[in-house]
């Protein structure tokens, strides 16, 4: 496991899974102008798209590039969006160089957008690159920037949204407001009458992206106790699940070490399998793995837990 | 229902404090199970005693436990555990 706090302030990248499962209410959310053109209908995920970036000697891959259409008519555009959980100073030229990439490999209008999720720096970030000499302008680069700690969350709360639930929590907040922000966050989501599988997803973005301390979490419950009884049985529920993550994830990752002792290092591909276990699976795989040998007994493991997949 | 470990591990892995806890508690009953399984059921002292244990000392006494046999393995790893940093 890996948790990296700098003081107060954490560094989050904002999931592609998120965006991915909600491309078209985050364009609603944040692009109307080009929702309007948009067929929501039709999408192709384009995946892995990568760059090789020569001066940082290794290769990049693309956040979230999305093959989109146009509503009327039968072209077709290419949504590239990057996310920064860090300020880099050079982020406008590299968004650039692979703008310039897309564009060549697709021959398709590509429309850039830089979401940027760091808490600092606060000023406002560029969404240009140019080129130019005293007598021309060569270039003149621009896109979309999202820059979330300069909007206010306030706005997004009457938002139907369920990207705006998930990212009101990485938005500028008072530090007095961060209870109430992660409360106000779950009760938006609470309404959006989503499936368990995304609202149990956007549930996790918004205890991730904003973790209170333990008087803000008083505070909370506090706020949490004045609710109605459905609202409030519906945040408890959220933060039960948030527990239960938790917890499953540590079962997870101790799994991992006792096998990678047991049977030898094992392959990426099998500590993702791993790390999806429901905890009784755990307990069982720890059990097990005691009485393993090698890599086969893994594998005659998962056949017979999981014979399906 | 792929999404549903990364999501969360993601936003965990780079900013999780409180995660930390609900982790350690998930590698405590963990261990717990496994030192019943390897040295028969053992005490509610002991059982305390794990649970009071740190991300990283239930990650070595797990790794430590493949090789018991028996309680007094368990005891002589308690006793010369290393204070929590």
């Amino acid at each position: 496991m890996r948790f990296i706090c700098v003081g107060t302030s954490c560094s989050i990248t904002i999931s592609k899974q998120l965006l991915g499962t909600f491309f078209a209410e985050f364009i609603e959310l944040f692009l109307p102008e080009v929702s309007e053109y948009l067929d929501k209908t039709s999408f192709t995920f384009l995946d892995k798209e990568l760059f090789t970036d020569i001066n940082a000697g290794h290769t990049h891959e693309a956040d979230l590039v999305v093959k989109a259409k146009f509503r009327n008519g039968d072209s077709f555009f290419i949504v590239h969006i990057e996310t920064q959980a860090q300020h880099q100073r050079d982020f406008p030229i590299r968004f650039f160089r692979y703008f310039a990439k897309l564009h060549e490999k697709y021959s398709l209008p590509v429309y850039p957008i830089a979401v940027l999720s760091f808490d600092r720096p606060r000023h406002q970030q560029p969404s240009l690159y140019e080129v130019g000499f005293a007598d021309l302008k060569v270039l003149r680069f621009r896109y979309r920037t999202i820059q979330l700690n300069q909007l206010d969350w306030r706005e997004y709360l009457g938002r139907s949204n369920p990207v705006a639930a998930a990212l009101m929590s990485k938005m500028r907040i008072a530090q007095e407001d961060r209870p109430r922000v992660k409360l106000e966050c779950l009760l938006l989501l609470t309404t959006l009458k989503l499936d368990p599988s995304r609202v149990k997803m956007i549930s996790g973005f918004i205890d991730a992206y904003l973790q209170l301390t333990s008087d803000e979490m008083d505070e909370y419950r506090r706020e949490v106790s004045k609710l109605d009884k459905p609202d409030q049985e519906a945040v408890v529920e959220y933060e039960t699940s948030w527990h239960r993550e938790g917890r499953r994830e540590g079962m997870a990752s101790l799994v991992i070490r006792l096998l990678n002792r047991r049977v030898g290092m094992i392959e990426q591909a099998v500590v993702d399998k791993v790390q999806k276990l429901q905890p009784e699976q755990l307990e069982n795989l720890s059990e097990s793995l005691l009485d393993f040998s090698n890599p086969a007994d893994l594998d005659r493991w998962f056949r017979e837990v999981l014979p399906s997949r | 229902m792929e999404y549903e470990t990364s999501w969360h591990r993601e936003g965990r892995e780079e900013g999780r404090i409180q995660g930390l806890e609900e982790g350690r508690q998930g590698m405590a009953s963990l261990v717990i199970r496994l030192l019943n399984r390897r040295v028969g059921m053992i005490e509610e002292a002991v059982v305390e005693k794990v649970r009071n244990l740190q991300p990283e000392q239930l990650e070595n006494l797990g790794e430590a436990l493949l090789d018991f046999t028996n309680t007094a393995d368990l005891e002589r790893w308690l006793r010369e555990v290393p204070p929590s940093r």
